[in-house]
């Protein structure tokens, strides 16, 4: 899951770029080789909203609204807003990517919104299935125009995303991507629904569904910016198991913010994985450690009611790290960002070409946020 | 077999026979991409298709017709291209139609489709959101791995096509919320792209796997679109004056619910004092009691709703099919198009008969 970052407040025009601003993403200079994480994030944002808002006007308004509201555009009544749609994770693999390929910039700015319409679409749609009430800091847009609104919006983004992914460069193989990694996260999904409702799931179909709902989407936005940057296979399938890798490492980290993230800069309140009760990587890593914790541990999971109360997420919280569980996610995190880079290294491209891709994903590794 | 009534024995006989023909040659392929999808979404995809129970076992007889890849294959076949060529386009065009119902019952909250429980029902909402989400991904898939030069082409259309329905989804959404003395008849034909834009995508993929020329794709798609304009308007005028029993439908459930049909459009807009009436009750915010709605059909009818939405069905279905016979494919192939557009309004037929063609009807209704 994509969790807005404190560094939203100094994205100025990331999210709040005029659409006349032209789709002309060659006119965003691109930052130099050594800028900071943070910086190439901002300008995968600048480059691929105004692509973002050019597709999503087509949308017929009924579809629009909701479209634009879950992107933080605008409210639930059309009035701009500057909540904007996350980091930008995806968007900056797939034009990193290309730029690692020699791509100038801006090349793949299509695919990069592509990417994240296909990723917002099933936020979207997670939301209603979890029947989660909040996304980015705001009401989820099934709460804001019900079921029916948010499930055909979120099919629009998801329509609107093939589209998109066709026109950069070469778009059978590209749409190719975006679907087999659409239908990988499908699975992922599902399988997520499937364990909440299981009473035991191990680590291992746990890191299958991560690879599934997160690398397979993470890998697709490498492996697209790498051929519209113009990749032989070879390349590609590095570039697109870079991006695998490195989604798990993410959605790793991102089961550790779960619980232990602070909620100023996640958006979630606190150990709010284990007040929904989600078998999360750490908790699931905790459960099969076989000690008095996990025991403990399942028998909180398995308590009616809910885990509400503040103390008794403390306690969870604190059951799990001492089970070990946090540790085991931090070290899977930091052996997937390894494999990850591994995979860079074997695309033999120019260390310096490739050095922002190994910027952000060190930084989303290793985030707290 | 009510067709019998509009076509000629052996024409109806031809029509089933290609249906058979054409449902034969897609479903081997369909259930190739059915079972490549997580093996539960598979299965969820398969209840809702109506191959197996909700525990897996094989069912029978609730398969639908596809009239969807016929209209696909016939196309190509018009203009010369084998019925095989045109299966991934008869695919993909069967997906998205299934990814549209999975989600449209959840989103109208039926819970009965063809006599049976709708997926969501059985498996949960999660699920079934899953299972169209994955149908919609796969048919767009399938599409894009067609070899040769027709693949790009036909991946534009399916993409065109999937954006058509939904646009005409929203539209839906959107129509039965307008006001009653805003409410138009143009507003309910944005609305029907939600089915039409399929049926169009339909024999427009055909026609682009054979190869055809771009103007006869584009003919046969404008001929598919109206006639699923002419379809709707005509199941919306059997869903009020129809026998409940032969229509497998509530008797008066859109006007219960509130739904903008073309007849309670047309009444609205009629300028009666019949219309006026329609829409100060309809206006009104309680909900028609059930003694009220025979009344409130007979205030649309009174107005003229019925009569103009019988034209206008009337309309719709001579120029799908002039455009039919002007896309200039190959006559056998096109006959079979013709009588297969006519045996989808077999059961419509006397809906939109009662007022002959006439150059008089012309433009009215709109």
């Amino acid at each position: 899951m994509d969790h807005p970052g404190p560094d939203r407040p100094r994205d100025e025009g990331g999210s709040t770029v005029n659409a006349a601003e032209a789709t002309d993403t060659s006119t965003q200079t691109a930052p130099a080789d050594d800028a900071g994480p943070e910086t190439w994030l901002h300008h995968a944002r600048k480059v691929t909203d105004p692509v973002l808002r050019e597709a999503v006007d087509c949308l017929h308004p009924q579809a629009r609204i909701v479209v634009g509201y879950h992107l933080g555009w605008w409210d639930a009544h059309g009035r701009p807003v500057t909540a904007g749609w996350g980091k930008a994770v995806r968007p900056a693999l797939v034009l990193l990517s290309a730029r690692a390929l020699g791509a100038r910039s801006g090349t793949g700015a299509h695919c990069a919104a592509a990417v994240q319409l296909a990723h917002d679409s099933s936020l979207l749609h997670d939301d209603i299935i979890d029947r989660d009430d909040t996304r980015r800091h705001r009401p989820a847009a099934w709460r804001v125009f019900g079921v029916a609104g948010a499930l055909l919006g979120g099919d629009a983004m998801l329509a609107l995303a093939v589209s998109l992914v066709q026109h950069d460069g070469p778009s059978r193989p590209a749409t190719a991507a975006l679907n087999e990694a659409v239908q990988e996260f499908i699975g992922g999904q599902f399988e997520d629904i499937d364990f909440e409702e299981r009473a035991e799931v191990s680590l291992a179909e746990c890191t299958t569904m991560a690879a599934r709902k997160t690398g397979a989407l993470m890998g697709a936005a490498c492996r697209l910016g790498a051929l519209t940057g113009g990749a032989d296979e070879v390349q590609a399938a590095e570039l697109g198991s870079f991006g695998r890798s490195l989604g798990l490492a993410f959605q790793h980290v991102d089961d550790l913010l779960g619980i232990w993230g602070d909620p100023g800069a996640t958006g979630k309140p606190a150990g709010a994985d284990l007040h929904a009760r989600k078998k999360s990587l750490p908790v699931v890593a905790a459960l099969g450690s076989d000690g008095r914790e996990a025991a403990e541990l399942a028998e909180l999971y398995a308590r009616d009611p809910a885990l509400d109360d503040a103390d008794i997420l403390r306690r969870a919280a604190s059951l799990v790290e001492r089970a070990g569980g946090r540790q085991r996610v931090g070290g899977l995190a930091r052996r997937h960002l390894t494999e990850a880079l591994d995979h860079l290294d074997a695309t033999r491209l120019p260390a310096s070409d490739t050095r922002p891709l190994r910027t952000l994903a060190a930084w989303l590794a290793l985030r707290d946020h | 077999m009510n067709q019998t009534e509009v076509l000629s024995a052996p024409a109806a006989d031809t029509v089933t026979e290609t249906l058979a023909e054409c449902r034969a040659a897609t479903v081997p392929a369909l259930r190739t991409v059915v079972e490549a999808l997580h093996p539960r979404l598979a299965r969820i995809s398969a209840y809702h298709l109506g191959w197996c129970r909700p525990d897996g076992t094989p069912a029978d007889g609730h398969a639908g017709k596809m009239l969807r890849a016929a209209l696909a294959m016939l196309a190509a076949r018009a203009f010369g291209a084998s019925t095989a060529s045109a299966v991934p386009g008869a695919v993909a065009a069967e997906l998205v139609h299934n990814f549209s119902l999975l989600h449209d019952d959840l989103m109208d909250a039926d819970e009965l489709r063809r006599g049976r429980s709708t997926a969501w029902v059985v498996f949960g909402r999660g699920p079934a959101v899953l299972a169209g989400d994955a149908l919609l991904s796969q048919a767009l898939r399938v599409v894009t791995e067609v070899r040769g030069t027709a693949g790009q082409p036909a991946t534009e259309v399916m993409t065109s096509a999937v954006d058509a329905i939904i646009q005409g989804q929203a539209a839906d959404l959107e129509l039965d919320g307008l006001p009653v003395d805003d409410v138009d008849t143009d507003d309910y034909l944005t609305a029907c792209a939600k089915t039409s834009g399929l049926l169009g995508g339909c024999l427009e993929v055909g026609a682009v796997l054979a190869h055809a020329p771009a103007p006869a794709a584009r003919m046969l798609r404008s001929a598919a679109w109206d006639l699923g304009v002419a379809w709707q308007i005509a199941d919306d005028i059997e869903s009020l004056w129809g026998d409940p029993a032969a229509s497998g439908k509530d008797s008066y459930g859109d006007l219960r619910s509130g739904k903008r049909t073309y007849p309670v459009i047309a009444a609205l807009r009629s300028e009666t004092a019949a219309g006026s009436r329609l829409a100060a009750r309809l206006s009104a915010t309680e909900t028609p009691a059930e003694d009220e709605l025979a009344a409130l059909a007979g205030l649309v009818e009174e107005a003229g709703g019925r009569a103009a939405a019988e034209r206008a069905a009337r309309r719709y279905l001579d120029r799908a099919l002039h455009s039919l016979s002007r896309a200039g494919g190959e006559s056998g192939a096109v006959d079979i198009l013709t009588a297969l557009f006519r045996h989808v309004l077999a059961r419509h037929e006397r809906w939109i008969t009662r007022v002959p063609t006439a150059p008089a009807t012309k433009g009215a209704a709109r």
